[in-house]
């Protein structure tokens, strides 16, 4: 079979072109700012907020409106707490994530009691089948204004994510920093939803950057073997899928862990001969 | 009385964390060409006095400073799994091109930076090969080019040699002879001796 013969497939590997790049630039940034937690954190508050919209009444096509709603809340408030309390991160962050998870119990009961179990599924676990013309023109305009925020304000992120201390920033600019990365991480997560689903998000936005640092010798071979990763795992992802009619989400959080796992072994390997060679 | 411009004005200051360890209100003032140092035992505040100036902690009082300075914190330990070289670290605030696009017209800042603490040999060095002593000197060129009007010291003579606590020293001084404000936290009583203008001694929490 070839998988390019069906629009929803042809639909399916245009929107890992568009989104796997945008997922590895952020997914270095990601790692960098020892954002991986909160990222499983709006992946699980994505699920929230799709059963939130689909319980006060969206249509289950297009359940935008309570996922990125209720993702941008949940963003927003963990990065005001983060900022005020005393309380680790991770702590804070795990808190809401047990709240949310048992908020989304509760309203799944609800919501499938008037929709179709494989529906909800698709969402939490990722479909092919549900990628629209649509949401090919919404990834590639998240793309767009992804690159332009990323093109002014990449030194800062990192400057700011290596040694905050010694970067110097006019009042409130840091927050607003802060602010902006999370609202452009929720939103590029949002739009991830239909490929990877909602359980299995935060794979795609931490494994890439993870298994890049295992292989790359630089800041710049760091961000195109993260890009690249992601890219490769996205489509070894939906062949997989394909080929073996498994949910994609899962598919290709596995092809991005079995390449985590060959980068873990090359870059283990190479240090062993350079120990060696010394 | 002086009527050079103050770099560093501070009013009734307490760190919030600070304030029920019994912490007293810091009154301190610091003028343009002028270097003052903040000295006192382990646990006295200087550390987190100063990170109040820098905006990092929240406080209580007012605290007036310019807009641009450079740092030194007291603590830096960089993450050892990113390819960050020391070149690049310092120019990603020399540039605005994004780094991974490459160094353009930063380098020549860039070499600046490293001559003034002599370690223009290690440009291409990853920055977590670094040593401590090395880390502290990289801290001291970062937060002294492109010469900001106020520079924040906290022990910037920590782990350091003989040569380069005297480069440091050098440095100071040659940042106040050019007109910044200097605020220096340091145990370092000989560099203190040897380079303040005006001393203020912080006594324990809770001390009468």
């Amino acid at each position: 079979m070839n998988p390019f013969d069906f629009p929803f497939l042809q639909r399916g590997f245009a929107a890992v072109a568009l989104l796997a790049p945008l997922l590895g630039a952020l997914s270095h940034l990601v790692v960098a700012r020892r954002l991986a937690f909160l990222s499983t954190a709006l992946g699980q508050a994505a699920l929230t907020g799709l059963t939130l919209g689909l319980a006060l009444g969206e249509p289950i096509s297009a359940p935008y409106g309570g996922m990125f709603g209720f993702c941008l809340l949940a963003a927003l408030a963990m990065v005001w707490l983060k900022r005020r309390s005393a309380l680790p991160a991770d702590t804070l962050i795990g808190v809401f994530v047990a709240f949310t998870l048992g908020l989304s119990i509760c309203l799944l009961v609800a919501v499938t009691q008037r929709f179709n179990v494989h529906q909800i599924e698709a969402l939490m676990f990722g479909s092919l089948l549900t990628v629209t013309a649509g949401d090919l023109a919404l990834l590639a305009a998240l793309l767009v204004l992804a690159g332009l925020f990323l093109a002014r304000r990449w030194n800062a992120l990192l400057q700011d994510s290596v040694a905050p201390a010694t970067t110097p920033m006019a009042a409130g600019e840091r927050t607003r920093l802060d602010y902006l990365f999370v609202l452009l991480l929720t939103a590029t997560i949002v739009a991830s939803l239909k490929i990877v689903g909602a359980l299995l998000v935060e794979a795609w936005v931490v494994i890439p950057a993870a298994a890049a640092r295992q292989v790359a010798r630089s800041l710049r071979q760091q961000v195109a073997w993260s890009i690249a990763l992601a890219l490769l795992g996205g489509f070894a992802g939906l062949l997989l899928s394909t080929w073996f009619t498994v949910p994609t989400g899962g598919a290709v959080v596995l092809a991005l862990a079995v390449l985590f796992v060959v980068c873990t072994a090359l870059g283990a390997l190479r240090g062993g001969a350079q120990r060696r060679g010394r | 009385m002086s009527h050079a411009p103050l770099a560093l004005r501070a009013e009734g200051v307490v760190p919030i964390g600070r304030a029920a360890a019994g912490a007293r209100p810091l009154d301190l003032a610091v003028a343009a060409g002028s270097l003052h140092a903040l000295v006192g035992g382990n646990g006295t505040g200087k550390s987190s006095f100063l990170r109040a100036v820098c905006g990092e902690l929240p406080f209580r009082g007012t605290i007036e400073r310019c807009e641009q300075f450079g740092v030194v914190p007291q603590h830096f330990a960089p993450d050892p799994t990113l390819a960050l070289t020391v070149g690049e670290f310092l120019a990603l605030s020399r540039q605005r091109r994004p780094l991974l696009f490459g160094r353009g017209a930063s380098r020549a800042r860039v070499v600046r930076a490293l001559a003034l603490v002599d370690l223009a040999a290690l440009e291409e060095r990853p920055l977590a090969e670094l040593s401590g002593g090395e880390l502290r000197r990289l801290l001291l060129a970062h937060a002294c080019e492109p010469e900001p009007p106020l520079l924040l010291l906290d022990e910037p003579t920590e782990g350091l040699d003989a040569a380069a606590r005297e480069r440091c020293a050098e440095l100071l001084q040659a940042a106040r002879a050019r007109g910044a404000g200097v605020l220096l936290v340091s145990h370092d009583r000989e560099l203190v001796a040897r380079v303040a203008d005006a001393v203020t001694e912080l006594a324990p929490a809770g001390a009468a």
